[in-house]
């Protein structure tokens, strides 16, 4: 699926998150699944959470890590992806 | 390595048959409604009662028995994954009709490149029939109620 650039992005209700030793741990209770996230996919989390948006996330990232900041969009817009596909994350109506 | 289990007598038996229904109707539970929705549907279906005063059943050898009859039904009759989740909801909505106010409790640890997820009952603060090893390979997401 494809996420607008600038769609509402918010964790799902019944996802509790914990952290790991490097890493973080997302736990949706309606499904039983978990997810593991690195390091930079915790940051990436945790940006999107805080803006809400993936050019928002985006410039967060942008600002922290030393890369190119097409290549934090398509990273940011995978994990998305993935986020949403193990309902995880939701994409809020335009 | 072995372990030794205890030996299971007429009244184990009988409630480990009695644990039976209960796994599997908490298992269609959690698979139509999630967890979080499935606890709030069974907090309703099973009040709150009033603890008698001389009895401590979560820290009571009784709980521990029902906690090991739903661990042999679950054995038996629980082939999907979540095995631990639907034994604790079923002691957990146990101890609620013997007035202990009980939550449920996530966890996880990293086996080699996998997560493994575990659940597991507490009464402030303890976990009620898990042993130390479990607890201490886990890392709590918190009580969830």
């Amino acid at each position: 699926m494809s996420v607008p650039a600038h769609a509402k992005l918010s964790p799902v209700e019944s996802v509790l998150t914990r952290t790991v030793g490097d890493e973080m741990v997302l736990l949706n209770l309606s499904t039983e699944y978990y997810f593991g996230l690195d390091p930079v996919g915790a940051a990436m989390w945790q940006a999107i959470c805080d803006t809400g948006t993936l050019t928002g996330a985006q410039e967060v990232l942008s600002g922290v890590y030393d890369v190119e900041t097409a290549r934090v969009g398509n990273d940011l817009r995978d994990l998305v992806e993935q986020l949403v596909e193990h309902h995880l994350l939701e994409v809020a109506d335009e | 390595m072995s372990s030794v289990r205890p030996r299971i007598g007429a009244g184990d038996v009988a409630r480990v048959a009695a644990a039976v229904p209960v796994l599997l109707v908490l298992d269609a539970m959690v698979r139509l409604l999630g967890v979080r929705r499935g606890q709030q549907v069974l907090e309703r279906l099973v009040p709150l009662r009033a603890l008698a005063p001389d009895r401590d059943p979560a820290g009571g050898v009784e709980a521990a028995g029902i906690a090991l009859a739903l661990d042999r039904a679950a054995a038996r009759v629980c082939r999907w994954s979540g095995r631990c989740l639907r034994r604790s909801l079923a002691l957990w909505a146990w101890l609620r009709l013997r007035g202990v106010d009980a939550q449920i409790q996530f966890g996880v640890r990293r086996q080699g490149t996998a997560l493994v997820g575990h659940a597991w009952v507490s009464h402030d603060g303890l976990a009620i029939a898990e042993t130390a090893e479990m607890l201490a390979a886990h890392v709590s997401f918190g009580e969830v109620k």
